[in-house]
């Protein structure tokens, strides 16, 4: 029980952080990136081929290229890999078109990546994908299984909070006001002058870096990673954990992230056996989507709210300006 | 090479009953239906079941199964997205993204996972062409049928009382509104047909390879290049690009390798969207103002 619960936290941790991510993008800039999961996948694959070593040809996995670094680098790789991945398919899709529509070519950016992974045998070993992937300090530390799975959490939970300080210290910052403006009236934004293609292709690197960290911490936990477990359509769970949880506050989307990974996804498995496994899927997924709906409809701010924040010092200072004004033009018209 | 080029005429025609539901529903409402993929999985299924209760009678299962979801896309519309129709394009596309998880997992609950093919009897014999080229009776028909559908919709779009006021009614709504054009209804009935022709695009799809829960919504994403190619809001553009990405894709598999040959259309698909992010027929509109 200890065992299955400290993977659970484990993918919790995951889940949070790139939740976090997406929440930049979604919830702070309003970029609708249904490819997600492809940076959460980049981030992944960089950290197994780091970590699997040179590739054997003796071997039954394939992949091109590989080399065995030590803990931190293949995580670090992964987020600057997520990162570059990030200009790239930003560039790309970024520039010009309207907000739904690159949210269509993103999704399309992301099933084609899964074609070219799942089709190339040679290049991270096709639909089959990577496993046995070294866990960090496995070796070294001697512990039991769950005395490991505690070691992992933490540095999960380090990780966590890295990330966080990032994207909280984001938020708070005038970046943070531009990137709000920017998803709130994207003409206005640029009338004030920010350039929106800019700050958006911003977000798509630091979200994607985070995206590919959160992926580097599950395949180096799950030792594991294949075509099938990054489909487009976990895009949209992590979507519905910020909708949920409240897309623009961390907490929230932290809460959300627990909420629809936790005991969402894997809260099924204690419910009773109630038929085929194929039929406990669609009834999740159904949920989910109804979750999507019924949040959509009655609390689009998700279950924490976006604090608003005003500046009151500002706004003070501003008032009595403000206040002062007709009393010297009242003084200016009696005079003259 | 000919074989290629008049094979993939079918799998064009697909695209094209998929893709002009994104046209129509884009055209009349300002959204992306990405549960257009969903349309044709639960469009088929239905077909599906009607083929078998009616006892694989080919006419009674098309038409009714058309008739079936010409009614299902206005309630889709009414019931999921005309709540929130002011809401802004981002929750817009959320809701259809939850739509379509909503509808694949409802279709898997009743249909069950496997694959469905709908037993009605349209001879699958071939006709020679000449030069060595054949065609399946099941993909001239198919073909047909996209021809028919696409040019009819063009041509009421253009002609016709009923197209005029779709059109005004994408245009600007409001004014369409004070001019007498029922909105509503109009928009309607662009998600009857976008549903409508989905279904047909289902019951060929689900004759020819299967229909399954797993590959349908691949085949609206799949159907979405023609609709970049031929531009988001022009329903012969739609049939254009769906030309174009078929016989690229036929050819990449040719050429490149069976593997590749969806990557490589995508991939200039996407060479096509740095060039020209309108499409050939589109309008500037879904360029960022």
């Amino acid at each position: 029980m200890a065992y299955y619960l400290l993977t659970l936290a484990v993918y919790v941790v995951v889940g949070v952080i790139a939740c976090w991510g997406l929440n930049l993008q979604f919830g702070d800039t309003g970029v609708l990136n249904f490819a997600y999961i492809l940076f959460v996948a980049a981030g992944a694959y960089t950290a197994s081929i780091l970590s699997l070593g040179h590739p054997n040809s003796s071997s039954y996995q394939h992949y091109f290229w590989g080399a065995h670094m030590p803990w931190p680098i293949p995580w670090l790789a992964a987020a600057v890999v997520g990162g570059l991945l990030g200009l790239l398919v930003g560039l790309l899709v970024l520039r010009r078109l309207r907000g739904d529509y690159q949210a269509m070519v993103l999704l399309v950016v992301s099933i084609m990546g899964s074609y070219i992974v799942s089709a190339d045998p040679g290049f991270l070993n096709g639909g089959v994908g990577l496993a046995l992937i070294p866990q960090p300090f496995k070796g070294v530390l001697h512990l039991s299984q769950v005395g490991y799975e505690v070691f992992y959490l933490a540095l999960a939970l380090l990780a966590a909070a890295v990330v966080f300080e990032v994207v909280r210290r984001i938020h708070i910052s005038p970046l943070g006001r531009v990137l709000r403006a920017v998803r709130e009236n994207e003409a206005a934004a640029a009338a004030v002058g920010h350039n929106v293609a800019a700050v958006k292709l911003l977000v798509m690197v630091i979200g994607g870096a985070i995206a590919a960290l959160a992926g580097a911490i599950e395949v180096q936990f799950i030792a594991a990673w294949a075509p099938a477990g990054w489909d487009y359509t976990e895009t949209f769970g992590l979507f519905a954990a910020v909708i949920v949880g409240g897309r623009g506050n961390l907490g929230g989307v932290a809460l959300g992230a627990l909420l629809v990974q936790g005991l969402f996804l894997e809260g099924t498995v204690l419910l009773p056996n109630i038929g085929n496994p194929a039929l406990i899927g669609a009834i999740q997924w159904m949920s989910l989507g109804a979750l999507i709906l019924i949040f959509l409809y009655f609390r689009p701010q998700g279950v924490l709210p976006e604090r608003r924040r005003t500046y009151s010092s500002d706004i003070t200072t501003r008032r009595n300006r403000m206040a002062a004004l007709p009393a010297a033009l009242t003084r200016r018209s009696a005079r003259g | 090479m000919g074989q290629i080029l008049v094979g993939q005429l079918v799998v064009a025609a697909l695209y094209a009953l998929v893709s002009v539901g994104f046209v129509l529903v884009y055209k009349s409402s300002k959204v992306l239906n990405f549960a257009q993929g969903q349309f044709v999985l639960v469009g088929g299924l239905i077909a599906y079941s009607l083929a078998v209760a009616f006892g694989s009678q080919a006419a009674p299962t098309i038409i009714v199964a058309t008739v079936t979801s010409f009614v299902l896309g206005p309630l889709v519309y009414w019931l999921i997205l005309r709540p929130l129709l002011n809401a802004g394009a981002l929750v817009l596309v959320m809701l259809t993204i939850a739509l379509s998880i909503v509808m694949a997992a409802v279709a898997a609950i009743i249909w069950g996972p496997g694959t469905k093919f709908v037993p009605i009897g349209v001879s699958k014999s071939t006709v020679h062409l000449g030069a060595g080229i054949t065609v399946s009776w099941l993909d001239v028909g198919t073909i047909i049928v996209a021809v028919l559908v696409l040019g009819g919709l063009s041509l009421v779009l253009h002609f016709t009382r009923l197209g005029v006021a779709t059109r005004a009614a994408a245009e600007n709504p409001a004014l369409a509104g004070y001019r007498g054009v029922n909105v509503t209804k109009v928009t309607a009935l662009t998600w009857a047909f976008a549903f409508a022709t989905a279904t047909l695009a289902g019951i060929s799809f689900s004759m020819r390879t299967g229909l399954s829960v797993s590959n349908a919504d691949v085949l609206g994403f799949a159907a979405f290049p023609a609709v970049m190619v031929g531009g988001l809001d022009s329903v012969p553009g739609a049939l254009v690009g769906a030309v174009i990405l078929a016989e690229i894709q036929g050819l990449g598999v040719r050429y490149v390798g069976a593997n590749f040959g969806d990557a490589i259309g995508y991939l200039l698909l996407l060479a096509l969207l740095i060039v020209r992010p309108t499409g050939i027929f589109g309008s500037r509109d879904i360029l960022r103002v």
